[in-house]
């Protein structure tokens, strides 16, 4: 199988299946313009961040296979697993889903902020953002 | 705050939101408050589903020996189908306990009346539109002279808050664009074919004309000549003026070119457990899915002496939806004490009525943001002097009523 080297802000190097990386229109784009021989570099993307963003396709990719066990409840517990994380990662997960241009992965981020704001008192939701916005400083 | 995610995203993630949340997100800070009240937004807003369209009810009393008087208004939702307070979110510009109405919405607009029973020297209504979401109301010149009126008409832009009233009683249109009444033509009803005509005595219903998903409709109450009424959807089958910008025309056709009304779906008025004479006044009016149709009995207990809207013995309402082809009736338990006659259909929205300057806020409660314009004070200045009469005096409300107006 073809694989694809991603590379990270940081530097480091992730190397995947190319039908992985495919599911970012992105990164698909990068490989139709450049092709397959030089490492793709992604300067918006941290190393923790790309992994989470790899680690989500991989399994949703297994879960579509024929064949694949995986239940609707499954998916959804790993969805809700997935996007349980501090504020700056989930933001940080929207930014780089929205960067890499992964649909379902920024429509499962963005829904999980649009809960957030449903469901907390206006304060709540200033204050999510602005300690959101002091962790990145 | 939208440097964080970056202004799409963010107004993406906005736009995802419900009516509730929005108002509740308007709160976080500024930016995100100019993001939801700006134009671009109002207009890719769009409610989450037919489940948050709501029946407007207006509550009366049930001693019909007595004067009808409305009591509260309330909401009645096509899910649940129960009937259920007003949400918190919703403001009405009058404190609970006066004496008013909802009878008319348009595009998350309302028209309520006020009956002047309070006023004696000056019979009459006065009338406020207003959005009851963003609490933002606007007072309507009164109309005078002044007859009571009965059935009212509203049609408002959802871009600009433009909006059309009309009073079928006086045969006048209010436009917001001139801020003027001015003189219509009598008002035709529908005939069992479809047809405009003026024939019918013994049934004032108002054709109500409106669109859903592309196409448009139009919904009327008909009487035939033994006096039975069936309530009436059509569907206009050729093409139309494209007036999507503009305010819908109530109750002309403004149709273009070939084509007919097609009806798609009737049913009788059920009058089990009514007292019902030969004449009636119904009201029509529709958004998105929804029909609603409610009434009265017109000469019950209306003399025409009497201060404003005396009103007859209440039809049931009945709500029919387009998507699902059902009829609905919507009563109140008869231990209640209560009786629903006003019923409109209304669908929350951002768009602030055409008139407003600046941020009204009306609260009733009186809670934050207590400002008020001065014309709007008479509004609620008259439903307290009452109150302050009332608490004067020691007496019921329907007892001071009695006493000091009905005399």
């Amino acid at each position: 199988m073809v694989k694809v080297t991603l590379k990270s802000a940081e530097g480091d190097v992730f190397e995947v299946d190319e039908e992985l990386a495919l599911e970012s229109l992105m990164v698909k784009n990068m490989i139709e313009d450049v092709g397959l021989d030089s490492a793709i570099s992604l300067p918006n993307v941290s190393s923790t961040i790309l992994a989470k963003v790899i680690e989500y396709i991989k399994f949703h990719m297994d879960a579509q296979k024929d064949g694949s066990k995986k239940t609707s409840e499954e998916i959804k517990a790993f969805d809700d697993d997935f996007v349980n994380v501090g504020i700056p990662t989930l933001f940080e997960m929207v930014l780089a889903s929205n960067y890499l241009n992964v649909k379902s992965l920024l429509s499962l981020t963005c829904n999980t902020v649009a809960n957030m704001i449903k469901t907390k008192p206006p304060a709540e939701v200033k204050e999510m953002f602005t300690s959101a916005k002091q962790a990145k400083a | 705050m939208s440097m964080l995610l970056g202004y799409d995203i963010l107004v993406r993630i906005l736009l995802s939101l419900g009516w509730e949340s929005l108002l509740q997100a308007r709160r976080v800070c500024k930016e995100w408050r100019a993001i939801i009240k700006s134009a671009e937004f109002k207009a890719l807003w769009r409610p989450r589903s037919s489940d948050e369209d709501r029946v407007l009810l207006t509550a009366y009393t049930s001693h019909w020996q007595r004067h009808p008087r409305p009591l509260h208004v309330c909401a009645w939702s096509p899910k649940s189908r129960v009937v259920s307070p007003l949400p918190g979110w919703m403001k009405l510009p009058l404190p609970p306990g006066s004496f008013f109405d909802i009878v008319a919405s348009s595009a998350g607009l309302v028209l309520i009346r006020q009956p002047s029973w309070s006023d004696r020297e000056t019979p009459g209504v006065e009338f406020t539109v207003g959005n009851p979401a963003t609490n933002e109301w606007v007072s309507i010149p009164r109309l005078d002279p002044q007859q009571a009126g009965r059935i009212y008409g509203m049609s408002a832009d959802p871009a600009t808050g433009e909006f059309k009233l009309l009073d079928n009683h006086n045969w006048r249109v209010y436009e917001s664009s001139s801020r003027a009444w001015g003189p219509t033509l009598r008002m035709p009803a529908i005939s069992e074919t479809g047809e405009l005509n003026d024939n019918t005595d013994t049934l004032g219903c108002l054709p109500f004309v409106w669109e859903h998903k592309g196409v448009r409709y139009r919904a009327c109450a008909i009487a035939d000549t033994y006096g039975k009424v069936t309530y009436k959807v059509w569907v206009w089958t050729g093409q139309y003026r494209d007036v999507a910008s503009d305010v819908l025309d109530l109750y002309f056709d403004s149709m273009d070119g070939a084509g007919q009304w097609l009806g798609i779906a009737s049913m009788d008025l059920d009058k089990t457990g009514v007292y019902t004479d030969w004449s009636m006044a119904l009201e029509c009016q529709a958004e998105g899915n929804l029909v609603c149709l409610a009434g009265q009995c017109r000469h019950c207990y209306d003399d025409g002496e009497k201060w404003a809207d005396e009103g007859g013995e209440p039809l049931p309402p009945v709500v029919y939806d387009l998507d699902r082809d059902e009829w609905m009736y919507v009563r109140a338990k008869s231990d209640e004490g209560v009786q629903y006659r006003r019923a409109v259909v209304y669908r929350p929205s951002l768009v602030k009525p055409s008139g407003v300057e600046g941020a009204v806020a009306l609260d009733p409660e009186g809670g934050e943001g207590h400002k008020r314009k001065r014309e709007q004070q008479p509004l609620d200045t008259v439903a307290r002097i009452r109150q302050h009469r009332m608490r004067a005096f020691g007496i019921e409300a329907e007892v001071y009523e009695d006493i000091f107006f009905m005399t």
